[in-house]
């Protein structure tokens, strides 16, 4: 698998960290939202939204729309951005 | 008073430079270091401090620009690495001392690109990566910094205290090439 990174450009799997699901952080106190967003993941066939770190690279934090079916690349965005 | 001063030492000893076949690998001295990382939104005023003070600018990502004894090598996310003259006062950023850090290699010759395509995932010949160009990789399991420094050289730049095993690594690269 290579991801283009947008400061790198194209490079390969071993300069990349797996960072988990891409989820948007909740607000305020604890809630069920928050025992979703700490506990709970979907498995998906398909689109998937992922941090990943490109460590051994320029360090940055990207999301990464992937499909875990045909391994295709759909966007490699900086997080935070 | 007795006047004390600090000596720099080399980060690595031993058998560099060698030379295997049409390639040489030395020692580089690049000389003090800092990693200036502006605060957000002030790197267009950190740029032109530098600019002003030291006679070089912040390159864009990919990219190194040296004029003098200085230069400035793009080395990650907002991060840039300046070399050979201290920078000046930047409030505008977080500058630390990096000269500790680092053991810097010139590789030269003709087939710096075929050695490195046995070191690192990144094509380094010169039609993607021409001169001044500066990249962020791995190699033998490390971060390191590369420069294409002029036409036949690039320059690696490793973790100080694993200087020893960069230069058995990278020596061995040259072997396989020279052998070929
Ligand atoms: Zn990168």
């Amino acid at each position: 698998m290579r991801l283009t990174c947008p400061h790198c450009g194209e490079r390969d799997l071993r300069e990349f960290t797996y960072g988990g699901a891409a989820l948007t952080r909740p607000e305020g106190d604890w809630s069920p939202i928050w025992d979703e967003y700490v506990h709970l993941r979907e498995n998906p066939a398909g689109r998937s939204r992922e941090f990943w770190q490109h460590g051994a690279g320029c360090s940055a934090w990207l999301v990464v729309e992937r499909d875990t079916v045909t391994h295709d690349i759909h966007a490699v965005t900086e997080a935070g951005a | 008073m007795t006047d004390f001063r600090l000596a720099s030492v080399p980060p690595a000893t031993g058998p560099l430079p060698v030379t295997r076949g049409a390639m040489t690998l030395s020692l580089a001295d690049p000389g003090p270091l800092w990693s200036v990382a502006p605060h957000r939104g002030e790197a267009a005023a950190v740029s032109r401090a530098l600019q002003e003070a030291i006679g070089v600018s912040l390159p864009g990502p990919g990219r190194r620009h040296a004029a003098g004894g200085a230069s400035v090598q793009w080395f990650g996310r907002n991060l840039w690495l300046v070399a050979g003259v201290a920078p000046p006062d930047l409030p505008g950023a977080a500058v630390t001392d990096q000269g500790d850090g680092w053991v810097t290699f010139d590789l030269a010759g003709p087939e710096g690109a075929d050695v490195m395509a046995r070191l690192i995932p990144v094509d380094t010949r010169p039609a993607a990566m021409p001169d001044q160009a500066a990249i962020r990789t791995e190699l033998h399991g490390m971060m390191v910094a590369v420069a294409r420094t002029a036409p036949d050289t690039l320059r690696i730049m490793g973790f100080r205290s694993m200087a020893s095993t960069l230069t058995r690594t990278i020596t061995e690269a040259m072997e396989r090439v020279a052998a070929i």
